[in-house]
C-alpha cells in the first residue's frame, strides 16, 4: 500500500481537480465560449475519477482518515473515507459524469456568461456535496452542508429569472436552513452526552467523539427525530417536501438532475451516517424504525399519487422523487426494525436494498430529468399535453428515456426492479418478527410498496405515452428534432449505468454490502458456484433467486426469431392504411389521451390525498365554465395557515417598535437585568 | 448454479421445450373450451374447441395492414408480448414442481414479467394516438394498478409457509402432506379469482367478445393490429390466461403435480392437470355467463376488493396462523 497514496488523498485530489477545472473553465468560457464543451467533457471525466476513487474503499474495504489544519480553534478539519462515504461518492461521480457530459450539449445555445456561471455553480455544488460525504466532524460537515445548500439555491436560480423561480429557490433555502438548525441541535445534544461528561470542548464535536455518547433511550429518540426532520427537510420528507415540486421544475434540466439524483442522496447519507454511526445502532429504538417505515410508506404513496396527477413534465418527476425517497426511507426503517429485534441478516438486506435503490434512483432519475430537458428544448413546451409524437422525432433519446421509464416502474430486467425486489424480499422476512404491531407495520409497508410500484408504472406510462407516443399536440412538438450528440452521450452513459446496475445485481450488491456491514456488523452469505455473478440470491441457499440477465437473454432469444418470422420475410404482404379515428381522418389527434385523463381515476379513487376545487356548470348556465384545481393538501392545511400565523406574530411584534430611543434603552436594560438574574440563579 | 445442480444440459432444454410447447399448443384449446361452454350455457351452438386455433392460422396467413404513422415500437411489441408469455411458460411449474429454469425468476419476477408485457402492450396501444388505443391503454393501467399489487400480496401469502418467493419452494412447502384448513389461503384464493378476471380481461371487468366502443379495454388496445401481428397478440393473451390458471392450480390445488420429471409421473400428472383445466375452464365460463359487465367506473372498486382481500389474507396468516 505504500506505493499508492491512501484512498482519501486520491478522492480529495479528484474533488479538488474538479473544483479547479470548473472554476478555471468558468473563467475561460466567459471569453472563449467555444471551449465550454471541452470543459464539460473534462469535468465529466473527472467525475468518473471521483466515482472510481469512491469505488476504491468499497473494493479494498479500507477506512482512511485525514486531519487537515484549519477549521476553528480546537477543531481542525476531520475527513474520513470509509466504504459508506465511498458508496455515496460513487453515486455522485457516476450520476454527475452523465449530467456534465449532457450539459455540454444542453447549454450550447446559452450566452457565454450563463455557461460560465453554470460551470462554476455545478462544480462548487459537486465539490461541497463530495465534502459532505467526507466530513468527519460537526464543523466541517455543517460547513460543507450549508455551502451545498446555498449552491443548490443558486443552481435553481440559474433557470429563467421569474417570480416563480425566485420563490421556489427561496423556499428551498428556507427549508434547508430550518433543517440545518435541527441538525445542529441534534449534534449539540449528542455532544453534551459524551463520556466523560461535563468536559465539553471543541474536540468533542468530531464524529469519533460523538460516537461515544451515552444517550438515554428518550434522548436517543429525540435526537433521531431531530435528524430525521433536519435531513428530511433536504430529502423532501413529507410534510417538509413542498419546496421540491417547485424547485425541480424551476431549475434547468442538468441542475434538476443533480438536485434529484445527488442532493437528495446527500440527505439520505446524512441520515444514515447520523443514525447508524453517530447515535449508534445500540441506542436506536425499534419504534423509530417503525416510524421511519411508516413515513417512508406514506411518502411513497403520496409522492406517486401526486406524480400521476401532474401534467408538467418536471413536476411529475419531482413528485416521483418523493416516492423514491420514501422507498429508501422504508428500507432504512425496515433495517432498523430488524436489526433492533435480533434479525441482523434481514436488517442488513433491507439496508442494502435501501442503498441499492438510492444508487438506482440517482441514475434513472437523472436520466429522466435529462430526458425531460431534451423534450422541453425540442418542443419549447413544458406541459406533457403539448408534446406527443416525440418518439418518432427523437428515437435515440426516446429509447434512452424508455430504459429509465421501465426502470422507475420497477419492471424487469431493469435496475429499478432489482432494488424493489430486494426491498420486497426484506419485507417478507417479517414472518420471523414477533409482536403484532411490528408485523403489521411491515405488512403495511409491503402492501404500500407493491401498490406504489404498480402506480409508478401507470404514472410513467402516462409520462412516456403522452409525451413520446401518439401524435404531436402542438406546433412545437411537430417541429421537434433529435437532441445534440453530447446530450445523447450523457444520457447514454446514465442508461448504460442503469443497465449495468440491473443486469449484474450480485456484483453491485456485493459492493453495497461492504458499505452496510460495518454499520450492522453483519454480512450476508455470498452466493457461490458457477456464474454466481449472474444471479441475485441474497439469502442462499434456499432463498428466492432471480436473474435479470438470464431473463433478458431468454427474451431476446425468443423475440428476435419471432420478429424475423413475422416481419423479416419478404413474401409477406404488407400495406399501410389509415388508423381508425372513429370516422375522422385527422381530427382524432385532438381526442388523444391527455395527462388529465390518466389522472382522473386516481383523483376519484384517492380523494383524501388531494385538495380539490371543482366547479361544474349547471345545464342552464349561459356562461358555462368548467374548473378543476388540484393542490397539494399541505399548502391549504399546513403552510398557508403557518405563514398567516407568522405574519400575524410579526405584525403584533411591530407594536413594540415605537421608534423612540428611550423605549429601546429600557428594553436593553430589562434584558440585561433578566440575563444577569438568570446567571445568578444558576 | 441451481440450474446446474438439478438438471443437465440436454434434459433441461428438453423439459423446457416441452413446457413451452405444452402451453403454446394448449392455450388456444383452453380458449376454445371456455367459448364452447359459454355457448352451451347461453343456448348458442358452439364453434368447437378448435375455433381459436383456426382463427390463429387464418390470421397468420393474412396480409398485414399497418396503420399510417406507426413507430418501430408498434411492430416490436407483438413479438415481445408473445415471447414474454412463452418465457413465463418456462417458469411456471405444472409438469413437475421445479422446472429447470425456475431459478431464473421467482414469483415476484414473474409478476414483473407480466407487468412488462402489460406495459409494452399499453405503449403499443398509445403509439398511434387513436382514441381507442389511448383509452384501452389507460384503462388497462387503471385495472392493473390494483390487480398487480393484489397478485403480489397473494403470492406473498402463499410464500409464507416456505419463507421464500421461489415458486418451486412454495410448491414443496404445500406438498408436505395434506394441508389443514387455512383461512388465509381461502381468502387469498378468493382474491386470486378476482385478480384472474381482471388481469385476463374477462367478465365482469372486460368482455373478451365485444367491440363495443364504450366498454372495451383489452380489445381496444389491439384495434389497429391485423394479420400475424394480431395473431401474436391473441396467442400471447391466450397463453397468459392459461398461465394464470396454472399458477392458481399451483398455489391452491397443487395435488398431483409430480416432484420429478419421470415419464410415468408425467403422464399421470398431465392427465390430472388437463382434468383440472377442464373444470376450471368450465367454471370460468359459468362465472362469465352469470355476471354482467361492470360499469367502467366501478372497476376500481372490484380490483380494490381484490387488493384488500389479498392484504387481509396476508394479515390473517400472521394473526391466526403465525
Amino acid at each position: 500500500m505504500t506505493l499508492f497514496p491512501s484512498p482519501i488523498f486520491l478522492t480529495l485530489a479528484a474533488l479538488l481537480t474538479l473544483l479547479f477545472t470548473g472554476l478555471a473553465g468558468a473563467g475561460v468560457v466567459g471569453r472563449r465560449p467555444s471551449l465550454a464543451s471541452f470543459f464539460f467533457t473534462l469535468l465529466s471525466l473527472e467525475s468518473l475519477a471521483i466515482a472510481l476513487s469512491g469505488l476504491l474503499p468499497l473494493v479494498t474495504t479500507s477506512d482512511t482518515r485525514l486531519i487537515l489544519p484549519g477549521g476553528i480553534p480546537g477543531l481542525s478539519f476531520h475527513l474520513r473515507l470509509d466504504p459508506l462515504s465511498g458508496f455515496f461518492l460513487l453515486l455522485l461521480g457516476g450520476a454527475s459524469a452523465g449530467v456534465l457530459l449532457y450539459s455540454a450539449g444542453y447549454t450550447k445555445n446559452e450566452a457565454p456568461e450563463k455557461k460560465a456561471q453554470f460551470l462554476a455553480k455545478t462544480t462548487v455544488f459537486l465539490f461541497f456535496t463530495g465534502g459532505v460525504f467526507l466530513a468527519a466532524d460537526v464543523y466541517s460537515f455543517m460547513l460543507f452542508w450549508e455551502i451545498m445548500a446555498v449552491a443548490s439555491f443558486f443552481l435553481i436560480l440559474s433557470g429563467e429569472n421569474t417570480e416563480g423561480v425566485r420563490r421556489a429557490s427561496y423556499l428551498t433555502l428556507l427549508l434547508a436552513h430550518g433543517g440545518s438548525m435541527l441538525i445542529v441541535t441534534a449534534f449539540a445534544l449528542l455532544a453534551t452526552r459524551e463520556l466523560p461528561s461535563g468536559s465539553l470542548t471543541m474536540a468533542s464535536f468530531s464524529f469519533e467523539a460523538l460516537k461515544m455518547n451515552h444517550l438515554s433511550s428518550g434522548e436517543a429518540l429525540l435526537v433521531s427525530l431531530l435528524f430525521l426532520l433536519g435531513f428530511g427537510a433536504k430529502a423532501g420528507v413529507v410534510p417538509l417536501h413542498v419546496w421540491l415540486p417547485l424547485a425541480h421544475p424551476a431549475a434547468p434540466a442538468p441542475a434538476s438532475a443533480l438536485l434529484s439524483g445527488v442532493m437528495l442522496k446527500a440527505a439520505i447519507y446524512g441520515l444514515i451516517r447520523a443514525l447508524f454511526d453517530l447515535v449508534g445502532l445500540p441506542q436506536l429504538a425499534p419504534s423509530f424504525g417503525i416510524l421511519l417505515l411508516v413515513t417512508g410508506a406514506f411518502m411513497a404513496l403520496f409522492g406517486i399519487l401526486h406524480a400521476i396527477l401532474q401534467s408538467d413534465t418536471k413536476t411529475l418527476l419531482a413528485y416521483s422523487s418523493i416516492e423514491n425517497i420514501g422507498l429508501i426511507l422504508l428500507g432504512t426503517g425496515l433495517g432498523i426494525l430488524y436489526l433492533k429485534t435480533g434479525h441482523p441478516l434481514a436488517g442488513t438486506l433491507a439496508l442494502c436494498a435501501a442503498l441499492y435503490h438510492a444508487l438506482n434512483h440517482a441514475f434513472f432519475k437523472a436520466l429522466l430529468f435529462l430526458g425531460a430537458g431534451t423534450m422541453i428544448h425540442a418542443t419549447g413546451e413544458t406541459n406533457l399535453n403539448r408534446m406527443g409524437g416525440l418518439f418518432k422525432k427523437m428515437p435515440v433519446s426516446g429509447a434512452l428515456v424508455l430504459i429509465a421509464v421501465l426502470s422507475i416502474s420497477g419492471i424487469p430486467p431493469t435496475n429499478g426492479f432489482v432494488s424493489e425486489w430486494l426491498l420486497l424480499q426484506s419485507t417478507l422476512q417479517a414472518r420471523d418478527l414477533l409482536g403484532t404491531i411490528q408485523r403489521s407495520a411491515v405488512l403495511f409497508g409491503a402492501a404500500i410498496l407493491v401498490l406504489a410500484s404498480a402506480l409508478a408504472a401507470m404514472g410513467f406510462l402516462k409520462f412516456f405515452g403522452v409525451g413520446y407516443l401518439g401524435q404531436p399536440r402542438s406546433d412545437g412538438a411537430r417541429a421537434a428534432h433529435e437532441c445534440s450528440l453530447f446530450e445523447r452521450l450523457g444520457m447514454g452513459g446514465l442508461a448504460m449505468g442503469s443497465l449495468f446496475l440491473g443486469l449484474f445485481p450480485s456484483l453491485v450488491l456485493g459492493e453495497i454490502l461492504k458499505a452496510v456491514s460495518p454499520l450492522t456488523s453483519t454480512t450476508l452469505p455470498s452466493p457461490s458456484g458457477a456464474y454466481g455473478w449472474a444471479w441475485l440470491l441474497p439469502l442462499p441457499p434456499a432463498g428466492p433467486s432471480t436473474s435479470p440477465l438470464f431473463l433478458l437473454l431468454l427474451l431476446v432469444i425468443l423475440t428476435l426469431p419471432v420478429l424475423w418470422l413475422v416481419l423479416g420475410t419478404e413474401g409477406k404482404k404488407r400495406r399501410l392504411s389509415i388508423p381508425w379515428g372513429c370516422g375522422y381522418r385527422d381530427s382524432y389527434r385532438r381526442s388523444q389521451a391527455t395527462a388529465e385523463s390518466f389522472a382522473q381515476p386516481i383523483r376519484h379513487f384517492f380523494p383524501v390525498f388531494f385538495s380539490m376545487k371543482r366547479h361544474l356548470p349547471s345545464p342552464d348556465d349561459p356562461d358555462p365554465v368548467f374548473l378543476l384545481s388540484v393542490e397539494d393538501p399541505h399548502w391549504p392545511l399546513l403552510y398557508r395557515p403557518l405563514f398567516r400565523l407568522f405574519v400575524a406574530i410579526a405584525e403584533g411584534a411591530e407594536r413594540v417598535r415605537s421608534g423612540r430611543i428611550s423605549i429601546y434603552l429600557i428594553y436593553s436594560f430589562t434584558t440585561l437585568i433578566l440575563l444577569l438574574s438568570v446567571l445568578r440563579w444558576h | 448454479m441451481a440450474l446446474a445442480s438439478s438438471f443437465h444440459g440436454s434434459l433441461a432444454i428438453a423439459i423446457s421445450l416441452l413446457q413451452m410447447a405444452f402451453v403454446l399448443f394448449l392455450a388456444p384449446l383452453l380458449y376454445g373450451w371456455i367459448g364452447t361452454v359459454r355457448a352451451i350455457l347461453q343456448n348458442r351452438s358452439p364453434a368447437g374447441i378448435l375455433q381459436p386455433w383456426r382463427n390463429l392460422v387464418r390470421l397468420f396467413r393474412k396480409e398485414m395492414i399497418l396503420p399510417e404513422g406507426h413507430s418501430p415500437l408498434f411492430l416490436a411489441v407483438p413479438p415481445l408480448f408473445f415471447s414474454i408469455m412463452a418465457v413465463a411458460a418456462l417458469l411456471v411449474p405444472f409438469l413437475g414442481t421445479s422446472p429447470p429454469l425456475a431459478p431464473v425468476a421467482d414469483a415476484v419476477t414473474l409478476v414483473g414479467l407480466f407487468s412488462l408485457a402489460r406495459f409494452s402492450m399499453a405503449m403499443a396501444a398509445m403509439d398511434l394516438g387513436t382514441p381507442f388505443g389511448d383509452m384501452g391503454g389507460r384503462r388497462e393501467m387503471m385495472v392493473a394498478f390494483l390487480t398487480e399489487p393484489a397478485t403480489l400480496m397473494i403470492l406473498f401469502t402463499v410464500s409464507l409457509w416456505s419463507g421464500s418467493t421461489s415458486i418451486p419452494s412454495i410448491l414443496t412447502s404445500f406438498s408436505k402432506g395434506p394441508l389443514p384448513f387455512h383461512p388465509s389461503l381461502l381468502i387469498a384464493a378468493m382474491a386470486f379469482i378476482l385478480v384472474f378476471l381482471g388481469e385476463n380481461a374477462r367478465l365482469p371487468i372486460d368482455n373478451p367478445s365485444t367491440h363495443l366502443e364504450l366498454t372495451m379495454i383489452h380489445e381496444a388496445m389491439l384495434l389497429e393490429y391485423s394479420g400475424p401481428l394480431l395473431a401474436l397478440m391473441e396467442w400471447g393473451s391466450m397463453q397468459k390466461l392459461l398461465l394464470y390458471l396454472l399458477l392458481g392450480i399451483d398455489f391452491f390445488a397443487p395435488a398431483g403435480i409430480p416432484r420429478t420429471f419421470a415419464l410415468s409421473g408425467l403422464l399421470e400428472g398431465g392427465i390430472l392437470l388437463l382434468g383440472k383445466l377442464f373444470i376450471l375452464g368450465a367454471l370460468l365460463a359459468l362465472i362469465e355467463s352469470l355476471f354482467a359487465k361492470l360499469r367502467i367506473f366501478r372497476v376500481p372498486e372490484f380490483t380494490a376488493l381484490a387488493y384488500l382481500l389479498s392484504t387481509l389474507g396476508f394479515l390473517l396468516h400472521f394473526v391466526l396462523e403465525g
